[in-house]
């Protein structure tokens, strides 16, 4: 008896693996076209998200099927993994060797431009924005200290060191005479664009050290997150990196009493990113367009020629 | 249940309050009621805080299906959504700024094929190993298994989702060639690892429910305990491990984490286990933060999140009405 369980017991797990593994062969067959473009894409609540729509698609729609990553990182991390993806994302994801990023045309016969430092700052990037601050009202007390804090050599250096362009000196602050020591204990409330939440945290670890008594709690979600819980007032400081529309303004007066003040506190090139053997060298806007907008004809690698 | 509970008592009082002479027989029980009046108010309100714990489950899915309703209630009614639009219509656009669309079928299609193919794989391993942890293996092995079954059930969905996301995509990317890691075959992989505790804890309770005289005349007429297995337990238990599956299923439908990070998030009428999807959880969770309150956007999600209640209480309803089935047996 005890014989016959054992080899009907490896039969059927036998079996099990057999099927298995023809499962799954079967799917093998679709995949595999190394010429498909694999599209990646963000999560609607994303600012970068509503950025690339206004300024790549002319407020078209997105062409669905696209991977929508829920972080600037995830984007950067799946395009790595992927020989045919094309994504796009902050400058300060870059990694260097494992991602490219492709020079972006503003028109098919012009000269492409690099997402470099001076490209962002003059605006020849073609798809260059701001990353901004929004509070509700002016800053008051510790928000504004902190905020003038990023705002100066200090803070900018951390915008750099993230791989986003600092401004330029004559827009920067000089930094607090006294420092802003001192004071009661204080929580920041900072919510928003993931885009910026690498720069957000590198501030608020080095705030720690020269205003202990300040706690800032960041946390990301994506610029549209970020927005609806400043109209809500339950955050201090909004992360954006696109602006406020107006009839979210608006919102917020009506929510809060209070108009919600920007701050432009440094640039970031939306940088296109493709794998490291991908043997494109350039973009164009109306050929990103064509890729990622509902009705835009390209898949295919190969149609870009 | 209130009544019924109340009437003894009500009968001690009436003996206490009175100076009637009693007979000797009800003497003992009226000593063991002479108690102090806070007692017996005490299990009064001890005995209705039970009863109220009692229908709690009740009272709380009944107000989340409410609110549920309440939030979608406008845009179902208001006319700017056709139920059929929304139910048979793949084109999802609720940023859109020059037209916005509401039509989940690509992602009822795509939480059902991630739920299908995680059934495929975790059903047969399931019940296989529901039934030899409950007919073939010792007290020993079973022991360690049952322990690390339910170490398996305890893994946060979070922690699953990472492993398909870093682990399972780079595995499925080299063995099939994929152009994606985070796919269907990669979500249903994921989850079915995730309802396998399941299916196995509530059909090895199903097995060892069929009563032993079943498997003693079963070894008495010479079966071999594979036969005994097919022929006398499996049929015997046969309610019991389909609801297990039904419940494994209810698992797969509304689980959210982990899909979110496994499935790719892409709004897209799969034509292969290879191809990115996005469920209907994952939709909800992904959008929910940001949807302003009271905008169609957000209604809408309340709305998919109704059809998420009403697939769940189906299978869960079909489930229970199984059980049922055998207890009547």
């Amino acid at each position: 008896m005890k014989k016959n369980t054992t080899s009907l017991r490896g039969l059927h797990l036998g079996l099990l693996a057999s099927l298995f593994a023809a499962f799954v062969l079967t799917g093998c067959g679709k995949g595999g076209g190394g010429d498909e473009i694999i599209r990646v894409s963000r999560q609607s609540s994303s600012g970068t998200y509503e950025f690339f729509r206004e300024h790549v698609l002319s407020k078209k729609d997105f062409k669905l099927g696209s991977r929508d990553m829920n972080g600037s990182k995830e984007v950067v991390e799946l395009v790595a993994n992927t020989p045919g993806a094309i994504g796009y994302s902050g400058m300060g994801y870059n990694e260097p060797g494992k991602v490219k990023m492709l020079p972006v045309a503003n028109k098919p016969g012009e000269a492409p431009v690099p997402p470099t430092v001076e490209n962002t700052l003059s605006r020849k990037y073609p798809i260059a924005r701001s990353l901004l601050l929004y509070t509700l009202g002016e800053p008051q007390g510790e928000v504004k200290k902190y905020i003038d804090w990023t705002l100066s050599d200090a803070g900018q250096k951390i915008v750099e060191a993230s791989g986003y362009v600092p401004l330029p000196a004559n827009l920067r602050l000089p930094a607090a005479a006294a420092g802003p020591a001192g004071g009661t204990k204080t929580t920041i409330q900072v919510k928003g664009s993931d885009t910026m939440v690498n720069v957000a945290q590198a501030w608020a670890e080095a705030y720690k050290k020269i205003a202990p008594h300040v706690e800032i709690e960041v946390s990301g979600g994506g610029s549209g997150q970020g927005i609806a819980a400043l109209i809500k007032g339950t955050i201090d400081i909004c992360n954006a990196s696109r602006n406020m529309k107006t009839e979210e303004i608006e919102q917020a007066k009506k929510n809060t009493g209070k108009t919600p003040k920007e701050f432009v506190v440094g640039y970031d090139a939306l940088a296109i990113y493709v794998h490291k053997d991908n043997p494109i060298q350039s973009i164009s806007i109306d050929q990103l367009a064509a890729i990622f907008a509902e009705g835009g004809s390209v898949t295919k690698w190969s149609q870009l020629k | 249940m209130g009544a019924a509970g109340r009437r003894p008592r009500s009968q001690t009082h009436i003996v206490n309050s009175t100076d009637t002479p009693k007979p000797a027989a009800y003497s003992f029980a009226v000593r063991e009621a002479r108690r102090p009046g806070w007692a017996v108010w005490g299990e009064r309100v001890l005995q209705l805080l039970i009863y109220l714990c009692g229908i709690s489950a009740i009272v709380f899915v009944l107000s989340i299906f409410l609110f549920v309703f309440k939030e979608a209630a406008p845009v179902l009614f208001g006319g700017k959504l056709s139920l059929t639009q929304f139910l048979f219509s793949s084109e999802w656009y609720p940023t859109s700024e020059t037209n916005k669309r509401y039509g989940v079928f690509a992602m009822v299609v795509g939480t059902f094929s991630v739920t299908a193919l995680a059934m495929v794989i975790a059903v047969p391993f399931g019940l296989g190993a529901a039934i030899y942890i409950s007919e073939f293996c010792g007290t020993k092995l079973k022991e360690t298994l049952k322990i690390i079954i339910e170490l398996l059930a305890a893994i946060p969905s979070v922690v699953w989702g990472f492993i398909g996301l870093t682990v399972m995509s780079k595995l499925i990317v080299s063995f099939t060639g994929a152009p994606v890691g985070v796919n269907i075959l990669n979500g249903g992989i994921i989850l079915a690892l995730m309802s396998v505790p399941i299916i196995v804890s509530i059909g090895e309770d199903a097995l060892k429910a069929v009563p032993d005289s079943y498997r003693e005349a079963g070894i008495a007429l010479g079966t071999t305990r594979w036969q005994l297995v097919r022929r006398v337990l499996l049929p015997a238990a046969k309610n019991g491990l389909l609801a297990a599956v039904l419940l494994g299923v209810g698992r797969g439908v509304g689980e959210t984490m982990a899909v979110l990070m496994c499935t790719g998030h892409a709004v897209h009428i799969p034509t292969g286990v290879l191809d990115s999807v996005r469920t209907l959880t994952a939709n909800i969770a992904a959008e929910l933060g940001e949807a302003p309150v009271g905008s169609d956007h957000y209604r809408v999600l309340f709305l998919t999140g109704v059809l998420l209640f009403t697939i769940t209480f189906v299978v869960n309803l079909a489930a229970d009405l199984i059980v049922r089935g055998i207890k009547k047996k």
